[in-house]
Protein backbone atom coordinates (compact mmCIF):
# COMPACT_ATOMS: atom_id res chain seq x y z
CA UNK A 1 0.00 0.00 0.00
CA UNK A 2 1.47 3.22 -0.87
CA UNK A 3 -0.60 5.83 -0.41
CA UNK A 4 1.83 9.17 -0.84
CA UNK A 5 -0.96 11.81 0.08
CA UNK A 6 -1.64 10.14 3.30
CA UNK A 7 1.65 9.79 4.06
CA UNK A 8 2.35 13.34 3.32
CA UNK A 9 -0.60 14.38 5.85
CA UNK A 10 0.73 12.34 8.30
CA UNK A 11 4.27 13.91 7.69
CA UNK A 12 2.59 17.36 8.94
CA UNK A 13 1.21 15.64 11.88
CA UNK A 14 -2.56 14.83 10.96
CA UNK A 15 -3.66 12.87 13.78
CA UNK A 16 -6.61 11.67 11.67
CA UNK A 17 -4.24 10.76 9.20
CA UNK A 18 -2.25 8.73 10.99
CA UNK A 19 -5.24 7.05 12.58
CA UNK A 20 -6.25 5.88 8.35
CA UNK A 21 -2.60 4.77 8.43
CA UNK A 22 -2.70 2.83 11.27
CA UNK A 23 -5.90 1.50 9.95
CA UNK A 24 -4.37 0.53 7.04
CA UNK A 25 -1.28 -0.92 8.10
CA UNK A 26 -2.25 -2.85 11.49
CA UNK A 27 -3.23 -6.31 10.47
CA UNK A 28 -0.01 -6.53 8.50
CA UNK A 29 2.14 -5.29 11.05
CA UNK A 30 0.34 -6.98 14.02
CA UNK A 31 0.86 -10.38 12.10
CA UNK A 32 4.54 -9.44 11.55
CA UNK A 33 4.99 -8.81 14.41
CA UNK A 34 3.21 -12.14 16.12
CA UNK A 35 5.61 -14.29 13.86
CA UNK A 36 8.92 -12.42 15.16
CA UNK A 37 7.52 -12.76 18.45
CA UNK A 38 5.24 -15.48 18.63
CA UNK A 39 3.54 -13.63 21.76
CA UNK A 40 0.47 -12.01 21.28
CA UNK A 41 1.75 -9.47 24.51
CA UNK A 42 4.91 -9.07 22.97
CA UNK A 43 3.36 -8.30 19.30
CA UNK A 44 0.88 -5.65 20.61
CA UNK A 45 3.99 -3.93 22.53
CA UNK A 46 6.32 -3.93 18.80
CA UNK A 47 2.64 -2.20 17.30
CA UNK A 48 2.31 0.43 19.50
CA UNK A 49 6.13 0.89 19.81
CA UNK A 50 6.59 0.91 16.53
CA UNK A 51 3.67 3.27 15.20
CA UNK A 52 4.76 5.58 18.11
CA UNK A 53 8.26 5.43 16.58
CA UNK A 54 6.76 5.84 13.24
CA UNK A 55 4.63 9.17 14.18
CA UNK A 56 7.53 11.08 15.56
CA UNK A 57 10.11 10.52 12.81
CA UNK A 58 7.49 9.99 9.39
CA UNK A 59 8.41 13.81 9.07
CA UNK A 60 12.08 12.67 8.55
CA UNK A 61 10.75 10.65 5.43
CA UNK A 62 12.30 11.90 2.29
CA UNK A 63 10.55 10.13 0.02
CA UNK A 64 7.13 8.92 1.02
CA UNK A 65 6.88 6.19 -1.70
CA UNK A 66 9.40 4.78 0.45
CA UNK A 67 7.17 4.11 3.16
CA UNK A 68 6.63 0.44 3.16
CA UNK A 69 10.51 -0.54 4.01
CA UNK A 70 10.69 2.10 6.24
CA UNK A 71 8.09 1.17 8.18
CA UNK A 72 8.41 -2.52 8.23
CA UNK A 73 12.54 -0.86 9.49
CA UNK A 74 11.37 0.35 12.04
CA UNK A 75 8.81 -2.64 13.34
CA UNK A 76 11.24 -5.17 12.30
CA UNK A 77 13.64 -3.11 14.70
CA UNK A 78 11.57 -2.47 17.59
CA UNK A 79 10.40 -6.33 17.36
CA UNK A 80 14.20 -7.44 17.55
CA UNK A 81 14.35 -5.01 20.61
CA UNK A 82 11.50 -6.50 22.01
CA UNK A 83 11.94 -10.11 21.39
CA UNK A 84 15.68 -10.14 22.82
CA UNK A 85 14.47 -8.29 25.95
CA UNK A 86 12.34 -11.30 26.12
CA UNK A 87 14.32 -13.97 25.80
CA UNK A 88 16.54 -12.02 28.02
CA UNK A 89 13.83 -12.33 30.59
CA UNK A 90 12.90 -15.66 30.11
CA UNK A 91 16.64 -16.45 30.80
CA UNK A 92 16.76 -15.01 34.03
CA UNK A 93 13.73 -16.70 34.51
CA UNK A 94 15.27 -20.28 33.61
CA UNK A 95 18.25 -19.89 36.02
CA UNK A 96 15.89 -20.33 38.91
CA UNK A 97 13.99 -23.01 37.49
CA UNK A 98 15.48 -26.60 38.08
CA UNK A 99 12.34 -28.90 37.53
CA UNK A 100 10.03 -29.33 34.70
CA UNK A 101 12.34 -31.09 31.91
CA UNK A 102 9.23 -32.21 30.86
CA UNK A 103 8.70 -29.40 28.88
CA UNK A 104 11.60 -30.13 26.20
CA UNK A 105 10.75 -33.65 26.06
CA UNK A 106 6.90 -32.75 24.71
CA UNK A 107 8.36 -30.34 22.27
CA UNK A 108 10.60 -33.04 20.95
CA UNK A 109 7.75 -35.73 20.88
CA UNK A 110 5.59 -32.96 18.94
CA UNK A 111 5.39 -33.76 15.52
CA UNK A 112 6.89 -30.53 13.58
CA UNK A 113 4.59 -28.32 11.59
CA UNK A 114 6.08 -25.46 9.23
CA UNK A 115 5.71 -22.29 11.56
CA UNK A 116 7.63 -24.76 14.51
CA UNK A 117 10.15 -25.34 11.97
CA UNK A 118 10.35 -21.91 11.74
CA UNK A 119 10.72 -21.00 15.13
CA UNK A 120 13.55 -23.01 15.77
CA UNK A 121 15.51 -20.80 13.43
CA UNK A 122 17.53 -17.51 14.06
CA UNK A 123 16.30 -14.76 14.34
CA UNK A 124 17.48 -13.01 11.36
CA UNK A 125 17.15 -16.23 9.46
CA UNK A 126 13.35 -15.85 10.73
CA UNK A 127 12.65 -12.53 10.12
CA UNK A 128 13.88 -12.96 6.25
CA UNK A 129 11.48 -15.81 5.68
CA UNK A 130 8.44 -13.72 7.17
CA UNK A 131 9.70 -10.49 5.19
CA UNK A 132 9.59 -12.21 1.83
CA UNK A 133 6.51 -15.10 2.11
CA UNK A 134 4.45 -12.97 4.47
CA UNK A 135 4.71 -9.41 3.67
CA UNK A 136 5.70 -10.30 0.05
CA UNK A 137 8.74 -8.06 0.10
CA UNK A 138 11.21 -8.08 -2.53
CA UNK A 139 15.13 -9.05 -2.16
CA UNK A 140 16.05 -5.78 -2.47
CA UNK A 141 13.53 -4.39 -0.34
CA UNK A 142 14.45 -7.07 2.80
CA UNK A 143 17.77 -6.00 2.11
CA UNK A 144 16.49 -2.06 2.45
CA UNK A 145 14.59 -3.37 5.55
CA UNK A 146 17.58 -4.64 7.16
CA UNK A 147 20.11 -2.54 6.29
CA UNK A 148 22.24 -4.96 4.34
CA UNK A 149 23.40 -6.89 1.06
CA UNK A 150 20.89 -8.46 -1.21
CA UNK A 151 23.21 -11.24 -1.06
CA UNK A 152 23.19 -11.69 2.63
CA UNK A 153 19.24 -11.59 2.01
CA UNK A 154 19.34 -14.60 -0.96
CA UNK A 155 22.02 -16.61 1.72
CA UNK A 156 19.80 -16.16 4.55
CA UNK A 157 16.57 -16.91 2.52
CA UNK A 158 18.59 -20.08 1.17
CA UNK A 159 20.08 -20.97 4.44
CA UNK A 160 16.11 -20.73 5.88
CA UNK A 161 15.06 -22.44 3.49
CA UNK A 162 17.51 -25.53 3.46
CA UNK A 163 16.94 -25.70 7.10
CA UNK A 164 13.48 -25.84 6.88
CA UNK A 165 13.43 -28.17 4.50
CA UNK A 166 16.09 -30.49 5.97
CA UNK A 167 13.95 -29.96 9.32
CA UNK A 168 10.45 -30.80 7.94
CA UNK A 169 11.99 -33.91 6.62
CA UNK A 170 13.85 -35.39 9.17
CA UNK A 171 12.41 -37.78 11.69
CA UNK A 172 10.72 -36.58 14.58
CA UNK A 173 12.70 -36.89 17.53
CA UNK A 174 16.20 -35.19 16.73
CA UNK A 175 14.52 -31.67 16.26
CA UNK A 176 16.36 -29.59 19.34
CA UNK A 177 19.45 -29.18 16.62
CA UNK A 178 18.61 -25.71 16.13
CA UNK A 179 17.46 -24.75 18.79
CA UNK A 180 20.06 -23.39 20.39
CA UNK A 181 20.93 -21.20 17.31
CA UNK A 182 18.88 -18.46 18.11
CA UNK A 183 21.57 -16.37 19.56
CA UNK A 184 22.25 -14.08 16.31
CA UNK A 185 20.65 -10.51 16.73
CA UNK A 186 22.31 -7.82 15.17
CA UNK A 187 20.63 -5.76 12.52
CA UNK A 188 23.87 -5.09 10.26
CA UNK A 189 23.51 -8.78 8.81
CA UNK A 190 26.36 -9.96 10.05
CA UNK A 191 24.82 -11.27 13.64
CA UNK B 1 7.84 -32.19 1.18
CA UNK B 2 9.72 -31.41 -2.07
CA UNK B 3 11.49 -27.48 -1.83
CA UNK B 4 8.30 -26.25 -4.52
CA UNK B 5 5.58 -27.57 -2.31
CA UNK B 6 7.55 -25.95 0.78
CA UNK B 7 7.28 -22.69 -0.63
CA UNK B 8 3.59 -22.70 -0.57
CA UNK B 9 3.58 -24.61 2.62
CA UNK B 10 5.54 -21.67 4.15
CA UNK B 11 3.12 -18.89 2.92
CA UNK B 12 0.46 -21.25 4.01
CA UNK B 13 1.42 -21.66 7.42
CA UNK B 14 2.43 -17.91 7.96
CA UNK B 15 -1.54 -16.82 6.51
CA UNK B 16 -2.64 -19.46 9.08
CA UNK B 17 -0.58 -18.56 11.95
CA UNK B 18 -2.01 -14.73 12.16
CA UNK B 19 -5.24 -15.66 10.62
CA UNK B 20 -7.20 -16.01 13.66
CA UNK B 21 -5.65 -13.12 15.74
CA UNK B 22 -6.25 -9.30 16.07
CA UNK B 23 -4.24 -6.56 17.85
CA UNK B 24 -5.98 -5.34 20.63
CA UNK B 25 -8.60 -3.04 20.36
CA UNK B 26 -7.06 -0.30 22.80
CA UNK B 27 -3.23 -0.35 20.93
CA UNK B 28 -4.26 2.72 18.84
CA UNK B 29 -5.30 4.67 22.25
CA UNK B 30 -2.39 3.89 24.01
CA UNK B 31 -0.34 4.74 20.75
CA UNK B 32 -1.78 8.27 21.34
CA UNK B 33 -0.93 8.42 24.81
CA UNK B 34 2.54 7.49 23.88
CA UNK B 35 2.35 10.03 21.12
CA UNK B 36 1.10 12.74 23.35
CA UNK B 37 3.82 11.76 26.26
CA UNK B 38 6.44 11.74 23.65
CA UNK B 39 5.25 15.26 22.93
CA UNK B 40 5.21 16.84 26.47
CA UNK B 41 8.55 15.21 27.14
CA UNK B 42 9.75 17.29 24.38
CA UNK B 43 8.29 20.18 25.85
CA UNK B 44 10.18 19.80 28.85
CA UNK B 45 13.51 18.94 27.52
CA UNK B 46 12.69 22.34 25.71
CA UNK B 47 12.47 24.32 28.41
CA UNK B 48 15.16 22.30 30.07
CA UNK B 49 17.50 22.21 27.63
CA UNK B 50 16.72 24.21 25.02
CA UNK B 51 15.76 27.17 27.36
CA UNK B 52 17.01 29.69 24.86
CA UNK B 53 14.58 28.36 21.96
CA UNK B 54 12.05 28.20 23.83
CA UNK B 55 12.55 31.64 25.95
CA UNK B 56 12.07 33.06 22.46
CA UNK B 57 8.80 33.75 21.61
CA UNK B 58 8.16 36.34 23.54
CA UNK B 59 7.84 38.45 26.64
CA UNK B 60 5.30 36.76 27.35
CA UNK B 61 6.55 33.62 27.74
CA UNK B 62 8.55 34.93 30.96
CA UNK B 63 5.41 33.60 33.27
CA UNK B 64 4.39 31.40 31.10
CA UNK B 65 7.13 28.63 30.03
CA UNK B 66 8.82 28.54 33.39
CA UNK B 67 6.45 26.60 34.74
CA UNK B 68 6.92 22.73 34.15
CA UNK B 69 8.77 22.12 37.22
CA UNK B 70 9.13 18.14 38.40
CA UNK B 71 5.53 18.79 40.14
CA UNK B 72 3.83 19.70 37.15
CA UNK B 73 5.67 17.02 34.95
CA UNK B 74 3.46 14.47 35.93
CA UNK B 75 0.30 16.63 35.17
CA UNK B 76 -1.39 14.69 38.06
CA UNK B 77 -4.32 16.58 39.98
CA UNK B 78 -3.10 15.44 43.33
CA UNK B 79 0.56 16.33 42.82
CA UNK B 80 -1.59 20.41 41.89
CA UNK B 81 -3.87 19.93 44.78
CA UNK B 82 -0.79 19.66 47.32
CA UNK B 83 1.17 22.96 45.73
CA UNK B 84 -0.91 25.78 47.35
CA UNK B 85 1.58 28.52 46.15
CA UNK B 86 3.43 30.21 43.62
CA UNK B 87 6.28 33.39 44.13
CA UNK B 88 6.32 35.95 41.56
CA UNK B 89 7.78 39.65 41.74
CA UNK B 90 6.18 42.68 42.48
CA UNK B 91 6.02 46.22 40.79
CA UNK B 92 8.99 46.86 43.13
CA UNK B 93 10.90 43.30 41.88
CA UNK B 94 10.11 41.92 45.52
CA UNK B 95 9.68 38.30 45.41
CA UNK B 96 5.77 37.69 46.69
CA UNK B 97 3.88 34.65 47.04
CA UNK B 98 0.31 34.26 46.02
CA UNK B 99 -1.92 31.49 45.74
CA UNK B 100 -2.12 28.80 42.93
CA UNK B 101 -5.40 30.66 41.75
CA UNK B 102 -4.22 33.97 41.55
CA UNK B 103 -4.19 34.95 37.35
CA UNK B 104 -1.20 36.60 36.26
CA UNK B 105 -0.39 34.20 33.58
CA UNK B 106 -0.43 34.74 29.82
CA UNK B 107 1.72 31.24 29.06
CA UNK B 108 3.13 30.57 25.74
CA UNK B 109 4.09 26.61 24.78
CA UNK B 110 6.44 25.93 22.58
CA UNK B 111 8.46 23.22 20.20
CA UNK B 112 11.06 23.83 17.96
CA UNK B 113 9.73 22.86 14.52
CA UNK B 114 11.44 21.80 11.34
CA UNK B 115 8.82 23.16 8.83
CA UNK B 116 9.16 25.53 6.20
CA UNK B 117 8.67 28.76 6.56
CA UNK B 118 5.61 28.54 3.98
CA UNK B 119 4.03 26.07 5.96
CA UNK B 120 4.29 28.10 8.92
CA UNK B 121 2.86 31.02 7.36
CA UNK B 122 0.18 28.62 6.53
CA UNK B 123 -0.41 27.97 10.03
CA UNK B 124 0.06 31.38 11.55
CA UNK B 125 -2.16 33.16 8.43
CA UNK B 126 0.46 35.81 8.28
CA UNK B 127 3.91 35.39 5.73
CA UNK B 128 6.93 34.97 7.83
CA UNK B 129 10.66 34.13 6.33
CA UNK B 130 13.68 33.15 8.48
CA UNK B 131 16.31 33.47 6.02
CA UNK B 132 19.44 31.08 6.28
CA UNK B 133 21.54 34.71 7.36
CA UNK B 134 20.56 37.62 8.08
CA UNK B 135 21.84 41.42 9.10
CA UNK B 136 25.80 40.38 7.80
CA UNK B 137 26.74 37.32 9.75
CA UNK B 138 23.82 36.17 11.99
CA UNK B 139 23.00 32.60 10.68
CA UNK B 140 19.94 30.45 11.76
CA UNK B 141 19.89 28.44 14.62
CA UNK B 142 16.91 26.83 15.06
CA UNK B 143 12.94 27.62 14.66
CA UNK B 144 10.02 27.49 17.07
CA UNK B 145 6.41 27.65 17.04
CA UNK B 146 4.26 28.39 20.06
CA UNK B 147 0.29 29.01 21.20
CA UNK B 148 0.31 31.37 23.60
CA UNK B 149 -3.00 32.92 25.59
CA UNK B 150 -3.62 36.63 26.31
CA UNK B 151 -6.18 36.74 28.71
CA UNK B 152 -4.77 36.15 32.39
CA UNK B 153 -5.31 32.83 33.69
CA UNK B 154 -3.96 31.39 36.91
CA UNK B 155 -1.78 28.20 37.57
CA UNK B 156 -4.01 26.04 37.91
CA UNK B 157 -5.75 26.19 34.56
CA UNK B 158 -2.37 26.45 33.65
CA UNK B 159 -1.58 23.09 34.22
CA UNK B 160 -4.68 22.13 32.90
CA UNK B 161 -4.84 23.19 30.00
CA UNK B 162 -1.53 21.92 29.16
CA UNK B 163 -2.61 18.48 26.95
CA UNK B 164 -5.44 20.84 24.77
CA UNK B 165 -2.41 23.36 23.72
CA UNK B 166 -0.77 20.23 22.72
CA UNK B 167 -2.98 19.18 20.73
CA UNK B 168 -3.94 23.24 19.19
CA UNK B 169 -0.39 23.47 17.68
CA UNK B 170 -1.63 21.02 14.92
CA UNK B 171 -5.40 21.16 14.85
CA UNK B 172 -7.03 24.26 14.52
CA UNK B 173 -10.69 23.04 16.05
CA UNK B 174 -8.84 22.45 18.90
CA UNK B 175 -7.66 26.03 18.45
CA UNK B 176 -10.98 27.34 18.26
CA UNK B 177 -11.88 25.40 20.76
CA UNK B 178 -10.03 27.27 23.60
CA UNK B 179 -11.03 30.89 22.36
CA UNK B 180 -11.97 31.99 26.02
CA UNK B 181 -8.43 32.26 26.83
CA UNK B 182 -7.50 34.54 23.76
CA UNK B 183 -4.84 32.15 22.17
CA UNK B 184 -2.66 33.14 19.34
CA UNK B 185 -0.09 31.64 17.39
CA UNK B 186 3.87 32.76 17.29
CA UNK B 187 7.03 31.66 15.23
CA UNK B 188 10.23 32.30 15.83
CA UNK B 189 13.80 31.87 14.83
CA UNK B 190 17.18 32.13 16.89
CA UNK B 191 20.61 33.66 15.33
CA UNK B 192 24.14 33.58 15.99
CA UNK B 193 27.27 35.06 14.78
CA UNK B 194 30.53 33.80 14.86
CA UNK B 195 31.47 36.12 18.14
CA UNK B 196 28.32 34.76 19.79
CA UNK B 197 26.11 37.10 19.96
CA UNK B 198 22.40 35.50 20.08
CA UNK B 199 19.12 37.30 18.84
CA UNK B 200 15.72 35.83 18.60
CA UNK B 201 13.37 37.09 16.29
CA UNK B 202 9.28 36.46 16.97
CA UNK B 203 6.18 37.12 14.58
CA UNK B 204 2.71 36.83 16.38
CA UNK B 205 -0.53 36.55 14.56
CA UNK B 206 -2.45 38.62 16.91
CA UNK B 207 -1.97 42.19 18.14
CA UNK B 208 0.27 41.23 21.63
CA UNK B 209 0.41 43.91 24.74
CA UNK B 210 3.01 43.18 27.01
CA UNK B 211 1.83 41.49 30.32
CA UNK B 212 1.54 43.95 33.33
CA UNK B 213 2.14 41.16 36.05
CA UNK B 214 5.82 39.33 37.05
CA UNK B 215 7.52 41.76 34.50
CA UNK B 216 8.25 45.18 34.97
CA UNK B 217 8.67 47.89 32.14
CA UNK B 218 12.26 49.54 33.47
CA UNK B 219 11.98 51.85 30.31
CA UNK B 220 10.65 52.54 26.79
CA UNK B 221 12.25 54.27 23.89
CA UNK B 222 9.97 55.10 21.30
CA UNK B 223 12.03 54.31 17.54
CA UNK B 224 11.14 53.22 14.08
CA UNK B 225 12.06 50.08 11.97
CA UNK B 226 11.79 51.28 8.79
CA UNK B 227 8.86 53.37 9.06
CA UNK B 228 6.88 51.39 11.45
CA UNK B 229 6.47 53.00 15.08
CA UNK B 230 8.49 50.55 17.40
CA UNK B 231 9.45 50.49 20.87
CA UNK B 232 12.50 49.86 22.77
CA UNK B 233 11.67 47.91 26.42
CA UNK B 234 13.27 47.46 28.85
CA UNK B 235 12.15 44.68 31.73
CA UNK B 236 13.31 42.96 34.85
CA UNK B 237 11.79 39.37 35.35
CA UNK B 238 12.49 36.77 38.31
CA UNK B 239 14.68 33.53 37.18
CA UNK B 240 13.29 30.63 38.73
CA UNK B 241 15.05 27.66 39.63
CA UNK B 242 14.86 25.17 37.10
CA UNK B 243 12.04 27.29 35.30
CA UNK B 244 9.36 26.29 38.74
CA UNK B 245 7.51 29.03 39.30
CA UNK B 246 6.53 27.26 42.65
CA UNK B 247 9.69 27.99 43.81
CA UNK B 248 11.39 31.35 45.06
CA UNK B 249 13.58 32.65 42.15
CA UNK B 250 17.27 32.87 42.23
CA UNK B 251 16.95 36.64 41.25
CA UNK B 252 15.57 39.07 39.25
CA UNK B 253 17.54 40.16 35.97
CA UNK B 254 16.79 42.41 32.98
CA UNK B 255 16.66 42.46 29.71
CA UNK B 256 15.67 44.57 26.26
CA UNK B 257 13.97 43.84 23.24
CA UNK B 258 12.05 45.77 20.27
CA UNK B 259 8.40 45.42 19.75
CA UNK B 260 6.22 46.60 17.24
CA UNK B 261 2.72 45.65 15.35
CA UNK B 262 1.81 46.35 11.79
CA UNK B 263 -2.50 45.37 11.81
CA UNK B 264 -3.05 42.24 13.89
CA UNK B 265 0.37 41.46 13.36
CA UNK B 266 3.73 41.69 16.16
CA UNK B 267 7.32 41.32 16.05
CA UNK B 268 9.54 41.40 18.50
CA UNK B 269 13.43 41.32 18.07
CA UNK B 270 15.23 40.24 21.21
CA UNK B 271 18.72 40.31 21.59
CA UNK B 272 18.82 37.31 23.95
CA UNK B 273 22.83 37.83 25.71
CA UNK B 274 22.46 41.60 26.16
CA UNK B 275 25.45 41.85 23.91
CA UNK B 276 23.84 43.88 20.66
CA UNK B 277 23.00 47.80 21.15
CA UNK B 278 19.14 49.11 20.27
CA UNK B 279 20.93 50.85 17.31
CA UNK B 280 22.03 47.13 16.28
CA UNK B 281 18.84 45.79 17.16
CA UNK B 282 17.28 47.68 14.95
CA UNK B 283 19.27 47.04 12.22
CA UNK B 284 18.62 43.69 12.43
CA UNK B 285 15.07 44.36 12.71
CA UNK B 286 15.17 46.02 9.31
CA UNK B 287 16.97 42.92 7.74
CA UNK B 288 14.45 40.58 9.34
CA UNK B 289 11.43 42.87 8.04
CA UNK B 290 12.70 43.45 4.68
CA UNK B 291 12.97 39.32 4.26
CA UNK B 292 9.13 39.33 5.50
CA UNK B 293 7.84 41.14 2.01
Amino acid sequence: MKDTKLIKRCQQGDLNSFSELYEAYKKRAFGTAYLISNQKGIADDIVQEAFIECYKKIKNLKNPETFDVWFYKVLVRTGWRLVKKHNRLILMEELYETEDLNSNTNIIETKLDVYDALEKLSLPLKTVVILHYFNDLTIEEISNVLGCFRGTVKSRLYNARRMLFKELNRDVGDGLSLVYERKEYGFDGNA
Amino acid sequence: MEMPEMDYEIRKSLYNKVDHIEPSSEIFTQILAGIENSKRRKIIKLDRKHYIAAFLCAVLIFSGTFMLSDNTRAFAKETLAAIQTIFIIDKNNNVVEKPTTYSFLQPAYNKNTQSSDSDLSKQMGVKVSFPARIYEDFKLQSKAEAVGFTKNIDYETFINLQSTTLQAFDNDQVFKNIEKYQPFRSVGATYSDDQGAKIGAVVYNEKIPIPDENINITGSVQTKVGNQNAKWISISYPVYPNNDITQKPTKVTSTSFLFWSIGDTTYQIWPMDNKLSMAETMKFAESFMAAQK
